[in-house]
């Protein structure tokens, strides 16, 4: 991925631009790749994360099939060609690079980073309960060895901290926040930590039910739709509620294909149509940014 | 025939894309498949169409779900399936007791399939063995795809008993399976499979035998 990251940088300068954000754990680089027409520096953001959790493949493909979407179809697609000029995505294909690595060599059902505990011997914290917000309350576990393990510390993921620190630096710009997760075939919104109605509802709402539309006109999945604590379980300290607490007021998760058939193991056959329809999804809420909605 | 309105206890009506209700359907698909399934016929929830639920004191909680089903072989949708499941308040785990019948069920007939799989087996010279199905790609080799609904009903099984109103389980892989020497007709395997229960994102490990009957 990382190699792929290197030459879509190198063979599309006008729209392309590779950084990093900072280290895992482990020590790998967290590639970011900014993706635009190259123009203004204020332009509107969408910010995309894949592959939070090691074991969800289909996040981190996605990504990749966005980003190779969006340039291929800059020139044949006047949505896609809108969405380039206005905006700038930033792309993050692997969130958790050493719990991908992981769940690539030694354990496929990994769902955590790979940190260190100083007192028990289980790795790993869940990336996406380690946030500040509501942290480690309800839906999220005190225990090291636990899978929603909320970390010692708000942040005390060097991945989550690093993209915490871009969003803060970049909150201006950033008007949405999406992270891909699998599987369930669910659009997510605020607030995962309680049930309560999000000030901005009736614009989020109407984005969300465009792009679940969306979505089904592709080949005809059903995703259900609403807020976290509802639609699936509360959880606290996750990215999606703090990136809205942070500002920005478009903030999603998905939760892509399937609903339990093949779960996490989806097969090959099964990226292309589920990245196309997502990517139809995605082009829906970024088009909402562009509109007026109070 | 479930009752839908009982003056004693409220009904109160489930929003269908929640999870008190989705929760409840996961059940009944469990249901179904550890009745219902077979080497070449699995259900998985489609659509919810209605869901209610009651408060019973000193019971528990009775969901009425009225639901869509896909059986996954043949992507055949069975409507009208309608499941009343009970969630009762007990100290620790206990079973969900579960009614579901949908109307179209029996169309679906999979009896040469699954005859011929029995055959399949029982002539074979060696007794049949598998590993980790899917694989970490989603690849199951097409000889491998009965043994892994097989493994599928014996977890629907187990998921069926684990169930509550606070989980939500599927099987996420068929770690082994290996046949069972028997000296009857009946076809016996020895399963591990590790399930995936979504509220906690914990996986369990577990082991079943499912016993393949000469007549289905």
């Amino acid at each position: 991925i990382q190699i792929w990251m290197h030459e879509i940088n190198r063979t599309h300068p006008h729209f392309v631009d590779m950084f990093s954000v900072g280290q895992s754990f482990e020590g790998r680089p967290l590639y970011v790749l900014q993706l635009g027409k190259k123009s203004r520096r204020d332009k509107k953001a969408v910010w995309i994360d894949c592959g939070v959790h090691a074991r969800e493949w289909i996040g981190p493909a996605f990504c990749q099939w966005f980003v190779k979407e969006a340039l291929h179809s800059y020139h044949s697609d006047p949505v896609t060609r809108r969405l380039m000029n206005q905006l700038y995505f930033y792309i993050m294909p692997v969130f958790n690079v050493d719990g991908y690595h992981f769940s690539w060599t030694k354990d496929r059902f990994w769902r955590k980073t790979r940190s260190k505990n100083a007192k028990f011997h289980c790795r790993g914290v869940d990336a996406n309960r380690n946030w500040k917000v509501k942290w480690c309350e309800e839906g999220a576990s005190s225990h090291p060895c636990d899978e929603t393990y909320c970390g010692p510390f708000p942040e005390s993921e060097p991945e989550v901290k690093a993209v915490a620190n871009f969003l803060r630096k970049q909150r201006k710009r950033v008007k949405a926040y999406i992270s891909i997760h699998a599987y369930a075939q669910m659009l997510l919104y605020p607030y995962s930590y309680k049930y309560a109605t999000i000030p901005n509802f009736n614009c989020v709402e109407l984005a969300a039910h465009n792009a679940v539309l969306a979505l089904y006109s592709a080949y005809g999945v059903r995703y259900r739709y609403g807020p976290a604590s509802t639609t699936l379980y509360v959880s606290s300290g996750s990215s999606m509620d703090w990136a809205y607490k942070n500002g920005i007021p478009y903030a999603f998760a998905f939760e892509l294909r399937d609903t339990g058939y093949f779960g996490f193991l989806l097969p090959e056959t099964l990226i292309n149509p589920t990245c196309t329809e997502t990517t139809r999804a995605v082009k829906t809420i970024s088009t909402s940014l562009l509109k007026k909605c109070s | 025939q479930p009752t839908w309105v009982d003056p004693a206890f409220p009904m109160k009506e489930l929003n269908t894309s929640h999870y008190p209700a989705t929760r409840a359907a996961k059940v009944a698909e469990h249901y179904l498949n550890y009745h219902h399934g077979s080497p070449s016929k699995w259900f998985m929830v489609h659509a919810i169409e209605r869901a209610t639920s009651e408060d019973i004191p000193e019971v528990g909680t009775k969901y009425h779900i009225q639901f869509s089903v896909q059986e996954q072989a043949t992507k055949k949708i069975v409507e009208n399936c309608i499941a009343e499941i009970l969630f009762r308040q007990t100290e620790g785990q206990s079973t969900p007791e579960v009614n579901c019948t949908c109307d179209d069920l029996l169309k679906i007939k999979t009896s040469d399939a699954d005859h011929a799989l029995y055959h399949h087996i029982k002539h074979q010279p060696h007794l049949v063995t598998g590993t980790d199905i899917p694989d970490s790609q989603g690849n199951i080799p097409k000889e491998m795809e009965p043994l892994w609904y097989l493994g599928g009903i014996g977890a629907s099984f187990i998921m069926w008993q684990q169930s509550n109103e606070s989980t939500l389980y599927n099987m996420a892989h068929i770690h082994n399976v290996k046949q069972l020497n028997s000296e009857n007709d009946l076809l016996a395997f020895d399963y591990v499979v590790l399930l995936h229960e979504m509220v906690s994102q914990v996986k369990k490990k577990k082991n079943h035998s499912s016993i393949c009957p000469s007549i289905i």
